[in-house]
């Protein structure tokens, strides 16, 4: 067997680098050991290894998306999506085998838990999955005098895109915006489709609250704090079922007047 | 009475129910209506004794004409009262539900002058908010005992779950404290709501149109420990209710002492740890196979307090142990303390990849805990032990942390979080991680 040095594949970190780099996989003699996403702050290199800079092109990445579609079991497409949303910054990797293990075997792939980065993926799903969840419950909608609905949201990983396809469903009558505040994006419908756009972090300055708003927080509130039964208190499992930091876009917890 | 002062009360009034799952059933959002209903149940958040809130949950009236001892509501108990209209019930959940406080409806209502007058208050309310507002979320309703079958058949098919609560396990503790009350005026509307889903279910199969009835199933409650009934009838009752009325749920309420004069109602709140023993009982009879015989199998007739249902059934029943992981099939897997139904599912799924090892277990999340006494990976034990009843009972009994079940118990109430799913599909999954199930 030949020397060779450890190859690590750097990506630009978008979903068309990593199809990209599998496509040089197939087509181009690509054999990393690594693949990192170059967008990173933390990514930098070291000597002694070799980096194989993988430049994004959407012809290639549509071809294996194409192969992806059709060969991937909806389960397994789910499982690629949704990590490819996790904030893990050492995903890629993972994605990477886990993409060319469903190729060899696109039927058992999800049942191959004995590989650790089949298990990654699963707990990488989950994760985000669980997140997006979470958000459709704890998300909190204004009612402002322009007759726009505007919830922030400033959630781990990047599950917008998710908790946009729920309220379109939803609230497909309204027009509403969600403003992730912890990347700068902002999801906006307007009762045919939605958009993701990057958005100032002041978005909020240019909505103004409805007349009745405050009074609907107050209704709100005074049912949170009387529907728990003060005898049977519990903080704890309070906490683990809805984790503090969702609580600073929740109406309830900021309109603090209620029993702890 | 200003709205405020009102939603004070009525909820306040209604916060002893325990059942506030929207789950059960999907439906899309629908042009020029406001609202859908997702199947895995969506919490909108959590109350500060860790319930889960989704719905909307309040009291059309707390005028009562009865007077059951274990309730707050009861004639002779003087607390303020107060009634909505529909169309306040009405402004407060389409106004809820668009800012996303909440997943939908949950109406109840005390009796107040005749149970068919009542229903058709709840019956109005319910036609109020779905065809005027086109309200498209989820609703659950009472069924009050007595009301009139065409009125229960009318807002059936308004609803998306109906309940009527059952309250005191037995006849007798029936007579006792809820003499208004009779076994068979429960029953009967559990049954008729019963024969409506099923009728409702054949309809849709050949008419894709045909309205749905009570589509997410219906649920009863049970207050545990303000009477004399002990586990077994409690479980065994819960049995026959599914077995019998098809019911979705069963939930059941430790008893929180409310201000009274009657003598026999106990004066102390009842053990949550009770609670929650009875939780895990009923999770075994809907998703581990097991039946109340084989859970109340060498008792007295309670639970074992220091253990969980499974594992004292497992110490029962060592000749049935150590479990073959590589062999064993779901349903064995099921019977392991320690092994959930999304463990057993895991198992066997990899069971059809090749050889699977205690290393693999871990790597799966199976926790060994309390599993590594009962199974062998290739004829091995995790450790060198005997099935030894005495070692086992000491290494298992759960004494020792009495004092934070206390605390923990409620988890099982909504936060199932920790406890395993029923089936492998990924919307069971969050149900199940979110306590909706």
């Amino acid at each position: 067997m030949p020397d060779r040095t450890a190859v690590t594949a750097v990506t630009d970190g978008t979903a068309e680098g990593l199809l990209t780099a599998l496509y040089m996989y197939y087509y181009g003699n690509l054999r990393p050991e690594m693949v990192v996403d170059g967008s990173l702050p933390s990514f930098q290199q070291t000597l002694g290894a070799e980096y194989v800079f993988v430049k994004t092109d959407q012809i290639s990445a549509e071809k294996v998306f194409n192969a992806i579609e059709s060969k991937f079991s909806g389960q397994t497409r789910r499982c690629i999506g949704l990590s490819l949303l996790s904030a893990a910054e050492d995903k890629l990797f993972d994605i990477f085998r886990y993409i060319l293990l469903a190729f060899k075997d696109p039927k058992h792939v999800d049942d191959r838990e004995q590989f650790d980065f089949v298990i990654r993926i699963h707990k990488l799903t989950r994760n985000v999955g669980m997140e997006a969840h979470l958000l459709t419950g704890f998300a909190r909608f204004k009612q402002t005098s322009q007759g726009v609905l505007y919830a922030e949201i400033s959630p781990k990983n990047n599950v917008l895109s998710l908790v946009m396809d729920h309220f379109t469903d939803r609230l497909g009558n309204e027009r509403f915006v969600i403003h992730d505040t912890a990347r700068g994006l902002a999801g906006v419908y307007d009762t045919r489709e939605y958009i993701i756009a990057e958005m100032p972090k002041n978005l909020r300055a240019s909505f103004d609250e409805d007349s009745d708003e405050q009074s609907w927080q107050e209704l709100w509130t005074t049912f949170y704090n009387t529907i728990g039964i003060q005898e049977r208190k519990n903080s704890k499992l309070r906490r683990q079922l809805s984790p503090k930091y969702f609580w600073k876009n929740m109406t309830e917890h900021q309109r603090r007047e209620h029993w702890q | 009475m200003d709205i405020l002062e009102k939603l004070r009360i009525l909820t306040d009034a209604a916060k002893y129910d325990v059942a506030c799952t929207s789950s059960g059933v999907n439906r899309k959002g629908v042009k020029g209506k406001l609202g859908s209903a997702n199947a895995c149940g969506i919490c909108h958040t959590f109350a500060a004794d860790g319930r889960c809130i989704s719905l909307l949950k309040i009291l059309m009236t707390n005028y009562c004409i009865y007077d059951c001892q274990y309730c707050v509501n009861r004639r002779s108990n003087d607390v303020p009262r107060a009634a909505f209209t529909p169309e306040e019930i009405a402004r407060l959940t389409i106004n809820f539900y668009r800012r996303n406080y909440i997943e939908g409806l949950f109406l109840s209502a005390t009796v107040i002058k005749s149970p068919d007058y009542t229903m058709e208050l709840l019956y109005q309310t319910l036609k109020y908010v779905r065809k005027v507002h086109h309200f498209n979320g989820y609703i659950h309703v009472k069924a009050i005992p007595g009301a009139s079958q065409e009125l229960i058949a009318a807002t059936g098919l308004l609803a998306d779950r109906m309940s009527v609560n059952i309250e005191m396990p037995s006849a007798e503790s029936l007579a006792l404290f809820a003499p208004e009350k009779t076994k068979e005026s429960i029953l009967l509307p559990m049954k008729q709501i019963k024969n409506g889903i099923t009728r409702s279910k054949a309809e849709v199969v050949r008419y894709k149109h045909a309205p749905s009835f009570v589509p997410a199933g219906q649920a009863t409650q049970l207050v545990v420990g303000a009477s004399s009934d002990n586990d077994r009838k409690i479980v065994e009752l819960a049995e026959g209710l599914y077995n019998t009325y098809s019911l979705k749920r069963v939930f059941y309420s430790a008893y929180v002492p409310v201000p009274t004069k009657n003598k026999m109602l106990p004066t102390s709140r009842a053990p949550l740890l009770r609670e929650h023993r009875l939780y895990q009982a009923d999770f075994l009879l809907r998703f581990y196979g097991f039946n109340s015989g084989e859970i109340f199998e060498n008792s007295d007739g309670s639970l074992n307090m220091n253990m969980d249902p499974k594992c004292s059934w497992a110490m029962n029943n060592l000749d049935k142990f150590p479990v073959e992981i590589n062999k064993a099939d779901k349903m064995t897997l099921l019977r392991v303390p320690g092994i959930g139904t999304i463990s057993a599912d895991r198992i066997a799924a990899a069971q059809r990849q090749g050889p699977i090892s205690f290393e693999t277990l871990k790597k799966m999340g199976v926790v060994l805990k309390r599993a590594q006494y009962f199974i062998t990976c290739g004829g091995r034990m995790y450790r060198q032990t005997k099935l030894n009843e005495d070692f086992l009972t000491m290494t298992l009994s759960e004494n020792k942390i009495d004092e934070r079940y206390d605390q923990l118990s409620l988890a099982d109430d909504f936060g199932l979080s920790l406890l395993p799913a029923p089936a492998p599909n990924f919307e069971d999954e969050l149900k199940c991680l979110t306590g909706q199930l």
